[in-house]
């Protein structure tokens, strides 16, 4: 016993090492998602404050360049909203329903340079904000909400190579799946989309809308490069997102009234 | 307490500067380990090591990477005493002696840190990138964060103890 207590005191270093190395691998790798979720917490209190306040003198810099973007966003919903009237004026039965609804929200901290990167915004479960709910920006999609607290949530942007989500091209309305695998903050990758379809360069891809999450047919981005994979006759597109990542500060979180009925109703397939 | 300061330093000016600076996808400033080069040189190696622990798991917070920075933080801590020795002056290191650029030269500082940031930054962005197929694209990245991360550290070294 004596001797043991020697061994560790003469090489208490190594033991101090080792020891802080696991308990850093037990948080890198994590038993369970809970452990995770402590530290994936960038919207918690104390950090979620110090980002606010301090977002909050950049968004001041960039005022006018805001204004901008949020005015030629005005327009274009306007416009979008009077083509609508005037359909709905011809056809009357068109449905007035929408199981979408919106809540505006300001990004708190966001990261562009990892492989994991997140996005903070300032909005929470006060604010009607849940897990699973889409992360729009003005001029397309955005990421997906991961984790709430009271007054912040944190949302897994496309750029992160944990997010997948379901496209369609815009031409052929064939699906595909979105992923991304860095290092490039501006662009993305769609595969699963048959080598038979015709794609050309510069074609839209927009969401799917099968997923509950998103709406359909909002703006992802378009084709910027063709690659067909020989082995297994797929495409492999690359995808010149339009949310520009470095730059985005407004956002919207979209949520959906009947996404727990959707699930219910797809959960009650599997029993 | 003067160490106290520097941590809360280190730690702001790393969550609030440098996490917001972007150059491509190459190029990260991990400003912090600052904190650990600038350690005293007597500090014992266990001390070392729970200091850069906790320095590194303040990072984590801020960047969701949980326990990444705090891990790549002990290896470097870990590794310290042993690079202090090889880069020893002939006559050895004076009691209470501090590893800054004004006291031991440029020439000392800079081999000193740049073999430090080299070992943090490498354990740090493969733990990042682990599980992906981005070997040679990390390793680009590790040799270009450091020297980014080296020149910035140097830098501050002139800015904060001019003589």
């Amino acid at each position: 016993m004596r001797s043991l207590i020697q061994f560790i005191i003469k090489y208490n270093a190594a033991f101090v090492f080792v020891l802080l190395q696991i308990l850093c691998i037990v948080l890198i790798f994590g038993f369970n998602d809970y452990h995770r979720s402590i530290f994936i917490n960038s919207g918690n209190k104390i950090t979620g404050k110090i980002n606010d306040k301090w977002q909050g003198v950049f968004d001041y810099v960039s005022l006018r360049e805001e204004n901008q973007s949020l005015r030629e966003e005005n327009a274009l919903l306007n416009n979008e909203l009077q083509q609508r009237r005037a359909y709905q004026h011809d056809f009357n039965y068109f449905s007035n329903y929408s199981p979408f609804w919106y809540v505006p929200a300001k990004i708190t901290n966001i990261s562009i340079n990892k492989i994991k990167n997140y996005i903070t915004i300032d909005v929470g479960t006060t604010d009607g904000v849940k897990n699973e709910m889409a992360l729009m920006g003005p001029e397309g999609v955005a990421g997906i909400i991961f984790r709430t607290s009271e007054n912040y949530a944190v949302a897994i942007p496309i750029i992160n190579t944990d997010f997948l989500l379901s496209v369609k091209l815009a031409h052929s309305k064939y699906f595909g799946s979105l992923s991304w695998q860095g290092p490039d903050h501006r662009y993305a990758f769609v595969s699963d989309i048959p080598g038979y379809v015709e794609v050309q360069k510069g074609d839209s891809i927009f969401t799917s809308g099968y997923s509950a999450i998103f709406p359909s047919d909002l703006p992802v981005g378009i084709v910027d490069k063709i690659e067909i994979d020989k082995s297994t006759s797929f495409y492999n597109l690359k995808i010149k997102l339009f949310t520009n990542f470095a730059k985005l500060r407004h956002v919207y979180v979209i949520g959906n009234k009947d996404k727990d009925e959707i699930k219910t109703l797809e959960a009650s397939l599997n029993d | 307490m003067k160490y106290g300061l520097l941590f809360a330093i280190c730690i702001l000016m790393q969550v609030l500067i440098f996490d917001r600076i972007y150059f491509s996808g190459y190029v990260n400033i991990y400003f912090y380990v600052l904190f650990i080069l600038l350690l005293p040189i007597q500090t014992s190696k266990s001390l070392g090591m729970i200091m850069a622990f906790f320095i590194g798991i303040s990072i984590d917070m801020f960047t969701n990477t949980p326990g990444m920075h705090a891990s790549a933080s002990v290896f470097m801590a870990f590794l310290r005493p042993t690079i202090l020795r090889f880069l020893a002056p002939i006559d050895g290191y004076e009691t209470g002696m501090e590893a800054r650029l004004s006291i031991l030269g440029i020439g000392w500082f800079i081999r000193y840190a740049f073999v430090l940031i080299l070992a943090h930054h490498t354990v740090l962005l493969y733990l990042e990138a682990f599980n992906s197929s981005l070997f040679f694209f990390t390793f680009l990245k590790v040799l270009l964060s450091s020297f980014a991360t080296l020149f910035i550290i140097v830098l501050s070294q002139f800015l904060i103890y001019r003589k």
